[in-house]
């Protein structure tokens, strides 16, 4: 699972809308900055600047009243501002996921083992205790 | 099922940060705008489109992120799920971290062990005695049976028996005095402590080196002396107790009995310093506050100032010793009869017999000085105490202080004992010794003079307290080393006049009667006199001292008194260069001798009254006149022998009495007002000698007239005498008492009471009476008398004869005279004549004839002559009495006695009579031809 393409999905919709409204943002702004660029200072050139600034003011206006309820981690932000790629961000968080889903298992499979043996020892210390004993593993066993 | 905490933090939705970036664009896209409108014309073209081309190219990049984002977000609903999910691991990681931590402290409860009686339990009780366990005392143990008991102190006697016996390191002191019972040494140190160790085991150590098996434990300790250092047992203080075991269990381990024995002489010597310094310290602070104590390695003790030290130590024996440094010297511990402290030691015991020896010893000194120096006024009243003789006031010597002092001392004991007090001595105490003598000596001339003082002045007799006369002065009056003058006045004797008490360094008073004058400040020594033990005692034993008895002090003004008149008399005698024999009867009090009128012979070498009527020797007699008021008052009496023929009882003065064959002067003079109101010399003699000297007069002129065969009409009070007929009663007054010239000799005046040239004359020899003696003015007068007859003759005869008057009834001849001196006068003949060519006119003129008394050389008698001179006619206006002169001379030639030189004619005394007759015949003779 890439960026490259969004799945055309109900969820995605606003997305997708706001993806093309930016290609156009940016369509617009490679243009101005040729018209800058090759700006000769005729009234011709002059009006077509104007017409593709007010564009882009249009645009970015457009863009500004999107309604995007998607949560954004600023590590993500950081990772987009630096110039790397989030689905390396996305791909780590995955797997330290994983990993400590695996340690946390294995320590509870473990302290349960030793709850059953330290109970066993002990109710044969102490015959006293057995009931309390098993109460414990009962309660704290799956 | 629980849900899984949602996380928020560090989330945020994606439209803001699309509405954010949007907005910020518009902001930085407007400025750029803005700034290309601003900014036009500054910068070129290029630039400003470069500048607008790299923004939109920033912006562009930052929308291509957003883009990224933006295709990412499609997954983001996801990866918020993995973040809940991650935390809610962490949160159970965490829980079970805590559960192994839990676990683990399981081990740390170590005191949670069952006392089984194990193998090392077992070897904690071996060393320490006893299992690390809690004891409730639930056990019940057996009491150690006496037997039990008496068996180990036995066997410990035993063993510390062998012990000791086999040991050769033990103290000679520690051996001289133990015990062994109870299973403990007893070692004792009489007087000073006793100490009880033992040993822990019934081990035998034979050799040093084993002796750390098993060494001495100390039991017990306690001084053998008390709180004084008598034979009570002072209790060991807590302090020291509590740091003893300890102290001596460990010098025991380490140095043996050895050890011990030193630590505890320490101990005990430190013990002993320390009670001292409490008895220094507990001595009463008002009595001995004077006293300085300090302690290093002894007790020093400073009293009466540095140099008087007491060191108190402990010696080896630990018995207190004492050195007793007087004045910077150790003294012998013998004078004071206590050389050590046997039984106990007070240490105020020790200071107050050493300071009060040390008072002794101080008197001591100054009477062995005093004896050295042959002085004997001092009395000693006990060991510290000391008084003047013949005086009540008894000084002792504080022997705290060292000072001395007295009970109610009057002024001058105050003064004495607070020089001697305040003196320093540093290290010297000879030198204060010296200082009390010396003041000491003052004190008794101050007491004596005191008591004169007191005596004088009851006896009207007045201090003088300003003078201070010089010490070269003072030198001669003999006082010695040490002595008190003291200036007395009597109440109405001249200011310069006192009577000087001198009491010398044998106490010994000497009276002088002295003249004293401050010359610019400077008290002057004019004239001193010792009284004479003569003049107050007329018995004929040798007596060597006054006896200031009441009689004395009677007498002692009129001595005084006697002694200054005499002194005047003899003062003024000299003076007045007059020679005398002082006639002074031996064995006989001058007061006396003065009363009884004491007899000056004065010699008389005719200058007080010619020898020839009197003895070459004038009695003076002076008697002092004791009349009914106080008054001082003198009589005085000339008394001499008086040779004359003549009627000398003629002499009638006051205060002259004149007997057949002797004269006697007498004079009464106040001697208080004389002298207190005239201070110059001669206050004495001065009217008797004028007396002496009128009478001298008198006689002389007595004797002039009486050898000269002068007729003495009267000779009292006025003298008259008759020298011949036209001078027959001649008046002499003689000067009267108050002529401030009468000493002049000659100085009387002649007195002639007829009209005539006689008193011409008399008035010129009263001019010059100083240059004549009597005789020569009566010669003169004898001489001068036919002169003057013959003038009287010649002016009558030619008043008479010339009746020839002018119309105007002036006569037509006149005579006159004019005396210039005795010597010379004029005979003036006046010529009145009517003017030829004015009738009514009267033309005067005058013809003089000077006439002089000359002595002739060439006659052997001494006769005088006279000079008659017409030189002075000698004038153009006297031409036309060409004849008168003509005739005169015509005439005068004529008679062979009369001799002519030139104008003058020298005549014979005699032939003046007659010479005039004839100068008046030829004016006679002129004025008729004339006419």
């Amino acid at each position: 699972m890439t960026t490259t393409q969004l799945e055309n999905t109900v969820e995605n919709k606003p997305l997708i809308e706001t993806t093309e409204q930016l290609q156009r943002l940016i369509d617009d702004l490679i243009n101005v900055g040729a018209g800058i660029h090759d700006y000769v200072g005729t009234q011709q050139a002059y009006q077509a600047l104007i017409h593709r600034f007010n564009n882009i003011i249009l645009e970015l206006s457009t863009l500004s009243s999107n309604n995007l309820p998607y949560p954004i981690p600023i590590d993500v932000i950081n990772y987009i501002e630096d110039g790397r790629n989030p689905d390396i961000y996305t791909r780590e968080f995955i797997e330290v996921n994983a990993k400590s889903n695996a340690r946390l298992k294995g320590r509870m499979q473990n302290f349960g083992k030793l709850r059953d043996i330290l109970g066993d020892k002990l109710v044969s210390e102490f015959p006293d205790l057995k009931e309390t004993i098993e109460g414990i593993k009962t309660r704290t066993s799956n | 099922m629980m849900d899984i905490p949602h996380i928020t933090s560090n989330i945020i939705p994606l439209s803001n940060v699309i509405k954010y970036h949007s907005n910020e664009t518009y902001n930085l896209l407007s400025t750029a705008i803005e700034n290309l409108s601003i900014t036009k014309g500054k910068e070129s073209d290029l630039i400003r489109r470069k500048n607008l081309l790299n923004l939109i190219i920033s912006i562009r990049q930052d929308f291509l992120k957003i883009y990224t984002l933006v295709k990412w977000s499609s997954k983001s609903k996801d990866i918020g799920k993995l973040i809940d999910l991650l935390n809610w691991f962490r949160e159970q990681e965490s829980y079970f971290d805590n559960l192994s931590f839990r676990l683990n402290e399981l081990n740390s409860f170590s005191g949670a062990k069952l006392p089984n009686s194990d193998l090392i339990t077992s070897l904690e009780v071996i060393i320490k005695g006893r299992p690390q366990l809690p004891s409730y005392n639930l056990l019940h143990t057996e009491d150690i049976s006496n037997e039990k008991i008496l068996k180990v102190l036995k066997d410990l006697n035993l063993c510390l028996t062998t012990r000791i016996a086999l040991s050769d390191n033990i103290p000679i002191d520690f051996m001289k005095n133990y015990q062994i019972k109870d299973g403990r040494i007893i070692f004792t140190m009489v007087k000073n402590y006793q100490v009880s160790i033992t040993v822990g085991n019934d081990e035998i150590i034979e050799d040093d080196k084993d002796y750390y098996k098993s060494p001495y434990f100390f039991i017990d300790f306690k001084f053998l002396f008390g709180e004084n250092f008598e034979q009570n047992h002072i209790d060991v203080p807590k302090t020291l107790r509590n740091k003893l075991e300890q102290s001596c269990n460990q010098i025991l381990l380490k140095d043996n009995i050895e050890g011990l024995y030193n630590h505890l002489n320490n101990i005990t010597k430190n013990f002993k310093y320390e009670l001292i310094l409490k008895q220094l310290k507990n001595l009463d602070n008002l009595k001995w506050k004077h006293l300085k104590h300090k302690y290093t390695d002894r007790i020093i003790i400073n009293y009466w100032g540095s140099s008087n030290t007491i060191e108190i130590s402990i010696n080896i024996n630990l018995s207190i010793e004492y050195k007793w440094f007087k004045n910077g010297e150790e003294m012998d511990n013998s004078v004071l009869k206590k050389d050590s402290f046997n039984d106990s030691f007070d240490v105020e015991v020790l200071l107050t017999s050493i300071l009060y020896k040390h008072s002794e010893l101080i008197i001591d000194e100054i009477f062995k000085q005093c004896e050295l120096k042959d002085l004997s006024f001092l009395k000693r009243i006990s060991s510290n105490q000391i008084s003047i003789k013949d005086h009540k006031c008894i000084m002792s010597i504080d022997y705290l202080m060292g000072k001395f002092y007295t009970i109610e001392p009057n002024s001058l004991e105050i003064n004495f004992l607070d020089k001697i007090n305040r003196f320093n001595y540093n290290n010297d105490e000879n030198a204060w010794i010296e200082m009390i003598i010396k003041s000491l000596i003052d004190l008794k001339l101050e007491l004596i003079a005191k008591d004169l003082s007191s005596k004088l002045i009851t006896i009207e007799w007045i201090t003088n307290k300003i003078i201070k006369l010089k010490d070269s002065e003072i030198s001669k009056l003999g006082g010695g080393d040490f002595f008190k003058i003291r200036y007395f006045r009597y109440k109405n004797w001249p200011s310069s006049w006192f009577l000087m008490t001198l009491i010398d360094d044998k106490f010994k008073v000497k009276w002088f009667v002295s003249r004293i004058k401050s010359i610019r400040g400077d008290w002057r020594l004019e004239w001193i006199s010792p009284l004479d033990l003569k003049d107050f005692n007329t018995s004929t034993e040798e007596v060597t001292e006054f006896d200031t008895n009441f009689e004395f002090f009677n007498s002692l003004s009129d001595s005084c008194t006697s002694k200054i008149i005499n002194n005047m008399i003899i003062e003024e005698l000299n003076v007045k260069n007059v020679e005398y024999i002082d006639y002074k009867p031996s064995n006989h009090k001058l007061n006396q001798y003065l009363n009884d009128g004491m007899i000056i012979t004065i010699f008389n070498n005719d200058d007080y009254l010619p020898v020839q009527n009197c003895s070459n020797s004038i009695f003076l007699k002076i008697k002092l006149l004791d009349n009914e008021s106080k008054n001082k008052v003198i009589e005085l009496k000339l008394i001499s022998e008086l040779k004359f023929d003549g009627d000398i009882n003629k002499i009638k003065l006051p205060n002259i009495k004149i007997e057949d064959d002797h004269f006697e002067i007498f004079e009464i003079i106040d001697l208080d007002f004389n002298i207190n109101n005239n201070l110059k010399q001669g206050t004495i003699f001065t009217r008797i000698f004028k007396i002496l000297n009128k009478f001298n007069h008198l006689i002389k002129l007595l004797n002039e007239l009486t050898t000269n065969n002068i007729k003495i009409l009267e000779f009292s009070n006025i003298i008259k005498i008759r020298i011949n007929d036209v001078f027959d009663e001649l008046i002499i007054e003689l000067p009267s008492d108050e002529d401030k010239d009468a000493n002049n000799d000659n100085n009387y005046k002649l007195k002639f009471d007829k009209q005539s040239n006689c008193k011409i004359i008399i008035d010129f020899i009263n001019k010059s009476i100083n240059n004549h003696k009597l005789i020569g003015i009566i010669n003169y007068l004898n001489l001068i008398t036919p002169i003057l007859t013959s003038i009287d003759n010649l002016k009558s005869s030619i008043n008479k004869r010339f009746f020839h008057t002018l119309n105007n009834g002036l006569n037509k001849l006149l005579v006159n005279t004019k005396f210039y001196n005795l010597n010379n006068f004029e005979l003036l003949f006046n010529i009145n004549c009517i003017n030829p060519q004015n009738p009514k006119k009267i033309v005067r003129s005058k013809i003089v004839l000077n006439v002089k008394f000359k002595l002739n050389n060439f006659k052997t008698s001494n006769k005088l002559d006279l000079t008659i001179s017409l030189i002075d006619n000698l004038n153009i206006k006297n031409i036309k009495y060409k004849k008168l002169f003509e005739l005169i001379y015509k005439t005068l030639k004529v008679d062979p006695d009369i001799i002519n030189l030139n104008y003058d004619f020298i005549v014979d005394n005699s032939l003046f009579d007659k010479f005039l007759q004839d100068v008046g015949k030829c004016f006679i003779n002129f004025i008729e031809n004339e006419s």
